[in-house]
């Protein structure tokens, strides 16, 4: 069986995205955001004469929770939450206070702000490519709980897809960020950061074909468990990364049901997968029957793949499994041993006898 | 690396090897002589040697100030774990030993152990490499498997810098 695990953790170091403490641009990035929409608010509460709430600010997404990658086909995102404090109960229209921080935006960056049903998105372009965007999500908190309600909805929408919807974006974090503790929380992370990478390497891009990110760290914070192998010979134990993957894909794998589509007159295997906190929503409920299907074939594959490299015993032909196909070009493969040196049985001499003198 | 040709394959021997010797080369008027297996892999494209692991004395060895008896199963142990953990590349390529000499001549004892080790060693390489470390000086040898011919091909110091002092 080869031993790959210096290879995974190279690919590792390769994807990881640094978080905000380690990136300054981004950090500063989010803080002129932020500075901005808070100067802004008070003065657009003072135009009306009216008190200027208090507001907080949340990390959320990848970043907050230290599970970014660097993106292969599209922009950075980063993910930051306003939270209002005020009440929902004298919001009717949830998209009231969007558009006041969109309006606040206007002029900050060259592509205009985009109210999207979750929340106001802010694009930085370098030489005319969007570089990375902040999304924005908006909550309020309500006279009668103590939860957070996130403005759902576009501009123009109609009222019956304009609502606030209960939300907890410091109890997700919390949820994933106290999972796992030590040496298991940092494979947990690298495995998360491959999942996410594959499903970049594996899935087309567009709509909703892509499993979500967060759909996969949800299932990863229920199903991974911490893997190592025992070397007999250094009598040592170390992190075994394919083993904790293969593990998690597996586990994963077996959460599908087949489930009988009568329109398309089809058994497709699909996935549920609930919020651990508020709203409780399946993670997965974006994604088609058809979509589900394959995002089940896929895995099916990348369990095959990784089985296969399991069972290899030169690591060149471990790596060469899964990289570029599965992981991309940034997971390394070795130089062969086998391509170098001619494979030979297994030699002997007799004793030897040696003297100096005559 | 040391490189070496003989004929018409080159012989590389990798760093560690020499240091090894370098290491148990006798310089103190009481150390012992030491030896044991030198251990390579054939290149696939050329056929060339690379010379890259050893074994060094292990218990029951018979070590004394001008002999070196190396045993046969303790070494054929090692040698078999070494084949399997490197995919099954490496094999036997020769001996080493020590010569308490500051530049090193092989005695009629030595000579008759190698031609013995060329005929009786079981291994897929042709030639066998052989090295003695002197004290300052050390050299190597080829021999034929095919026909028992035994062939200086290099002679140097531990390190090169120092090879005029």
């Amino acid at each position: 069986m080869a031993d790959i695990q210096k290879q995974f953790e190279e690919f590792h170091d390769a994807i990881k995205l640094k978080r905000f403490k380690e990136n300054k641009e981004l950090r500063e990035k989010r803080d002129i955001i932020t500075d901005k929409i808070k100067n802004g608010v008070k003065t657009k509460f003072e135009e009306k004469e009216k008190d200027a709430p208090s507001l907080e600010f949340i990390d959320q997404g990848s970043y907050a929770v230290d599970l970014g990658i660097v993106p292969e086909d599209k922009d950075y995102d980063i993910d930051e939450g306003v939270i209002f404090d005020l009440y929902k109960e004298d919001y009717t229209d949830s998209v009231e206070l969007k558009k006041m921080i969109r309006d606040i935006l206007e002029n900050h960056t060259n592509t205009p702000p985009k109210i999207k049903n979750p929340c106001v998105t802010i694009t930085y372009s370098l030489d005319d490519e969007p570089a990375y965007h902040v999304d924005l999500p908006v909550y309020l908190k309500s006279k009668y709980d103590n939860n957070l309600y996130l403005a759902w909805g576009k501009e123009f929408a109609n009222k019956d897809n304009k609502y606030w919807d209960l939300a907890d974006p410091e109890g997700l974090n919390d949820h994933i960020k106290n999972s796992f503790a030590d040496d298991a929380k940092k494979q947990f992370k690298r495995v998360v950061r491959y999942m996410k990478k594959w499903k970049d390497i594996c899935f087309n891009s567009s709509g909703n074909s892509r499993p979500p990110s967060i759909g996969i760290t949800i299932a990863a914070v229920d199903l991974f468990s911490y893997k190592q192998s025992y070397n007999s010979l250094s009598g040592k134990f170390k992190d075994d990364d394919l083993g904790a993957l293969k593990d998690f894909v597996s586990k994963l794998k077996n959460r599908f049901m087949l489930k009988w589509d009568p329109d398309l007159e089809k058994s497709f295997y699909t996935i549920e997968y609930n919020l651990p906190v508020q709203p409780y929503g399946n993670v997965f409920s974006k994604m088609s029957n058809i979509q589900m299907d394959s995002f089940y074939q896929k895995l099916n594959e990348l369990e095959n793949a990784l089985t296969e490299a399991e069972g290899k015993s030169d690591p060149h032909e471990a790596c060469k499994v899964l990289s570029p196909k599965y992981f991309g070009d940034k997971f390394p493969i070795p130089e062969s041993k086998e391509a170098r040196y001619k494979q030979v049985a297994l030699s002997s001499a007799p004793s030897s006898n040696s003297a100096k003198g005559y | 690396m040391i490189s070496a040709e003989y004929e018409n394959v080159a012989i590389e021997i990798e760093q560690q090897v020499i240091k090894v010797i370098k290491g148990m080369r006798q310089e103190g008027l009481t150390d012992k002589e030491s030896g044991g297996m030198l251990i390579g892999s054939i290149l696939t494209n050329s056929n060339d040697i690379v010379i890259k692991d050893y074994t060094f004395p292990q218990k029951g060895d018979y070590q004394s100030r001008y002999r070196f008896i190396r045993r046969e199963k303790s070494h054929n142990a090692l040698l078999q774990q070494k084949w399997e953990e490197s995919n099954k590349t490496v094999m036997y390529m020769g001996e080493w030993h020590t010569h308490p000499e500051i530049d090193p001549h092989y005695s009629r004892q030595d000579l008759r152990n190698w031609k013995k080790l060329l005929s009786k060693s079981k291994t897929f390489s042709d030639y066998l490499v052989f090295i003695i470390g002197g004290i300052n000086i050390f050299k190597v040898w080829v021999g034929s498997r095919e026909n028992g011919d035994i062939v200086l091909v290099y002679k140097g110091a531990y390190n090169e810098s120092n090879k005029f002092n």
